[in-house]
């Protein structure tokens, strides 16, 4: 039986880089059945893909991407698990995990055909692996403990090799307690850039994992046990304020690539000011023919989708969850629903008990935000970051596409500029009268 | 018949010659008091002396009063005690009776003879020759009797002032207990009315509300029962001190002293509570009078019938006669073996009585001051761990709530239970004041009751006032 690499060197030799024409990759839809073998079986050799030059890299927000180099013509990478300190916001420090010092864990990214071989380095106190989520792996490099591979000990050092045969977004994460090392922030994505591209590079290409936590205010530990009622979701494991915005030019065209290792729930993301396109899955390209325009993309558990669109309209754009509990932080789970009660003097009553109280939430909790009360330690408040036009009253899942035009850097550029008269503002009586709107909610005078 | 006038002389001069203390004592029980105590006690004969304990009563009820002045106030105003001094008035009255003569029974007999004309008349004066013979032995009983009851009437002070002390703490933790309990009242109260408008707004469910109710209800009951407490409490404090009318509307220092950062001295303290405990002097004295009376005793029944007189007789030819007249009876049955036998059992008795009273002073003593010493550790525990403690999870809990983590229910119930604790800690403290009250009268010379410190209930304070008559001779 023929070795991994001598198949590998055996079907560059037979095929050559006709394997890689668009066409064969069409060949991941159903409808083109070709032999039964795998995708990287007769797999061409090629050079280590140059970012640059074979890609654009992605850019990570909060995040990194996993450093390698070239060693007999395969790419190296390190990914060493173990405990980190992951700052959700500024105000909230918990002791989780991750991979190289941070969760997620670096993106790694290569060029579709790069042979790798990864090690991975166990520092956590208990045995883990890796598992290549997506990515068309011979059956023992896929990671699963047990299934595929014995554990990886604690101190010890694995090694998996094997190359990319198909473009696309793929996920990493272990396959060893699962509860506990993905609930503990083990996660990173696995970016694969076409080696021949069909249609334009983006020009902006932001890589984001979605996750969920439960960490009890006043504690710095992620509690891997709850199966529902999480109070943290992240992009990247950040909350909003502390996600970085996504920044493009106008005109530039962007890719947004979500993965999502939550434990138990999917993200419907939602991006203001754009329609867009989903164009893969961690299962492969979806065909032009096959794609059709959304506001919203719904990110499954355990799933992948990449979006593009072209940045034309200029502004701060909120991208976000649209599960309203994701938009949200660590308060706001256990109040009374105070909605519409009339307090009469219960906030000196109570007050004179416990001094510092105050009742809140008498009409909705859209004040929350702007009231900064004394909060357990370690805890953020739920919303509230002050933005030009007030106090943003979202936390969580949110972060803002900033679309300038004739940006010279992708910094964060700051409040967008509105043109005159393009900000909702109190109409005016004039108007009003104007356009024969009568009941204009105005208390009598 | 001079021969007889002679003999009541001397037997006058016998009877006249011991001095009487002419106060019955009181002046020694006020020294003793003074010394033990430290307080005044008068003994009200309708004298100058009366207006003043009087004018010092009222001067104190006029003030925020403490410990101290309750019992002052009781000392100078509890009509049992008084009552009780009326014994030594009574002792002082038998001394003087023991050491005076019995007043002879005089005889007077005329007789009519026959022959109608001669009349013989005889009378004798008869007295009782033990009488007259046990005069010393019994002015020494009578003495004797007069400590006892002098002992009895200390022990009578010591009882009131350790009841007053008891339950002026009793009363004083209660009222605080009461300014806790409107608190828990206000919070009970508090979540009652948010539930009721939160249900009114349609946001809450009738359980919910009918929770919130049951909890509210009870927290009023639960200030009705210490405000009964409270008049219980007053009330003891009325009866002891010996006021009514006007003069009930005196008021207290408002707190229970903090915990002295000093323990009393607690040395040797089974040794000086028996040096001087009064009850087991008052044994001691009667075990020795019994053991004098094992020895006279025998003496005693054989010549308890002796009579002696003297006779003086007219003859009925008009002649004088005189002479002693002896009765005797021949101790043919009763030589006293039964008497002394008797007088022997009642030795053993007092002895034995003597002892048991001793063994329950030590183990009083020694359980009040474990007593003692529990509960200034528990105050210390409460007041530097548990209250403090109490107060960060309100804090924690205010920080909770305000993260939307807690409830206003929840946020007022940890607000109640901060206040249980505080509850906690002052009962704590009255007991350590109760059993530091209790030791010092103990070393006082007082007999601690059986159910005293550490009984944390009402049952408790009642089971001390049990011995209701403080001037009774029990
Ligand atoms: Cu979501």
């Amino acid at each position: 039986m023929p070795t991994r690499r001598e198949f590998l060197v055996s079907g560059a030799v037979a095929s050559g880089a006709a394997m890689l024409s668009p066409q064969a990759r069409g060949a991941d839809t159903p409808s083109a059945p070709t032999a039964a073998v795998p995708a990287y079986a007769n797999l061409p050799v090629f050079p280590p893909g140059e970012p640059g030059q074979d890609y654009t890299p992605v850019v990570t927000p909060n995040g990194v991407t996993l450093p390698w180099k070239v060693v007999g013509g395969a790419k190296i990478f390190h990914l060493v698990a173990e405990p980190v300190e992951d700052e959700f916001a500024p105000g909230l420090k918990a002791h989780c995990w991750g991979y190289n010092g941070r969760t997620s864990g670096p993106t790694m990214e290569v060029v579709e055909g790069d042979r790798v071989r990864i090690y991975v380095t166990n520092k956590l106190p208990e045995a883990t692996t890796v598992h290549w989520h997506g990515v068309i792996v011979p059956n023992g490099m896929d990671g699963v403990h047990g299934l595929n591979q014995p554990a990886i000990p604690p101190g010890e050092t694995f090694r998996y090799e094997f190359a990319f045969p198909r473009p696309g977004t793929f996920m990493y994460h272990p396959h060893f307690d699962e509860l506990t090392q993905l609930g503990m922030g083990l996660n990173g994505m696995i970016v694969v850039h076409p080696r021949q591209p069909t249609q334009p590079r983006p020009d902006r290409d932001f890589v984001i994992m979605l996750n969920e936590w439960f960490i009890d205010p006043g504690t710095s530990r992620p509690n891997t046990l709850i199966m529902t009622d999480f109070n943290l979701f992240t992009f990247n494991s950040k909350v909003f304020p502390a996600t970085e915005p996504l920044v493009a030019r106008q005109g530039d065209r962007v890719r947004i690539r979500f993965g999502n290792l939550s434990a138990q729930d999917h993200h419907p993301i939602h991006i203001h000011g754009y329609s867009f396109a989903v164009v893969e899955t961690d299962g492969g390209q979806l065909p032009p023919t096959a794609r059709w325009p959304e506001a919203t993309v719904l990110v499954p558990v355990g799933a992948v989708r990449t979006i593009d669109f072209v940045a034309d309209n200029p502004g701060d754009w909120a991208v976000h969850c649209h599960m309203t509990h994701h938009v949200m932080n660590q308060m706001g789970h256990d109040s009374l629903l105070l909605m519409d009660v009339d307090p009469g003097d219960l906030n000196e009553k109570i007050g004179r008990l416990l001094p510092g109280y105050m009742t809140t939430g008498l009409t909705g909790n859209g004040g929350m935000g702007e009231m900064r009360m004394a909060l357990p330690p370690n805890t953020i408040a739920m919303k509230g970051i002050d933005y030009q036009f007030g106090p943003i009253g979202m936390g969580g899942m949110v972060t803002v596409l900033k679309v300038r035009p004739n940006l010279t850097s992708y910094e964060d550029p700051g409040w967008y500029q509105h043109p005159d008269d393009t900000v909702a503002r109190r109409a005016t009586a004039q108007e009003l009268s104007d356009d024969g709107v009568k009941d204009t909610g105005a208390k009598p005078a | 018949m001079m021969r007889a006038f002679g003999l009541m002389m001397v037997l006058g001069i016998l009877a006249g010659c011991a001095a009487v203390p002419k106060d019955a004592g009181l002046a020694d029980i006020q020294r003793r008091t003074q010394s033990r105590l430290g307080q005044h006690v008068q003994w009200n004969r309708g004298t100058e002396e009366d207006h003043q304990a009087d004018e010092a009563v009222h001067r104190l009820l006029s003030e925020e009063i403490g410990p101290a002045q309750a019992v002052q106030i009781a000392l100078l105003n509890n009509r049992r005690l008084q009552a009780a001094f009326q014994e030594l008035g009574l002792a002082q009255a038998a001394l003087v009776q023991a050491g005076l003569l019995k007043n002879p029974i005089f005889d007077f007999e005329r007789r009519f003879h026959n022959d109608g004309n001669n009349k013989a008349m005889e009378f004798a004066v008869m007295d009782d020759f033990l009488h007259v013979l046990l005069i010393p032995l019994r002015r020494r009983l009578a003495a004797v009797d007069l400590e006892r009851t002098k002992s009895q009437v200390l022990a009578d002070i010591l009882e009131l002032s350790a009841q007053v002390q008891a339950s002026f703490y009793h009363l004083q933790a209660d009222a605080q207990i009461l300014q806790m309990r409107r608190t828990v009242l206000e919070a009970a109260e508090a979540a009652y009315e948010l539930a009721q408008r939160m249900q009114k707004a349609g946001n809450l469910n009738d359980l919910a509300l009918a929770r919130e109710q049951v909890a509210y209800e009870q927290a009023r009951l639960d200030l009705s029962t210490v405000e009964q407490g409270v008049i219980e409490d007053r009330e003891r404090l009325n009866t002891l001190m010996g006021l009514w009318g006007a003069d009930v509307t005196w008021r207290i220092e408002s707190r229970l002293p903090d915990l002295p950062p000093e323990e009393m001295n607690l040395d040797h303290l089974e040794r000086r509570a028996i040096e001087t405990n009064v009850d087991l002097a008052a044994l001691y004295q009667r075990l020795e009078t019994a053991g004098r009376q094992v020895g006279l005793t025998r003496t005693v029944s054989a010549i308890s019938q002796v009579q002696l007189g003297a006779h003086v007789e007219r003859e009925p030819d008009g002649l004088w006669t005189a002479g002693p007249a002896l009765s005797l009876p021949l101790p043919l049955f009763d030589q006293g073996q039964a008497a002394a036998a008797s007088a022997k059992a009642r030795f053993v008795q007092w002895w034995n009585q003597y002892t048991a009273l001793a063994v329950e002073i030590r183990s009083r003593v020694r359980r009040v001051r474990d007593v003692l010493r529990l509960t200034r550790q528990q105050v210390i525990f409460y007041r530097d761990l548990v209250l403090p403690l109490q107060q960060r999870v309100t804090e924690q809990a205010l920080l909770r709530y305000n993260a939307m983590q807690m409830t206003q229910f929840e946020l007022l119930q940890t607000k109640r239970e901060q206040v249980d604790a505080g509850m906690r800690y002052i009962k704590a403290l009255r007991d350590y004041w109760i059993a530091r009250a209790e030791l010092e009268h103990a070393l006082a010379g007082h007999v601690l009751q059986e159910t005293t410190a550490g009984s944390d209930s009402r049952k408790g304070a009642e089971d001390r006032t049990g011995r209701a008559n403080p001037g009774s001779d029990s």
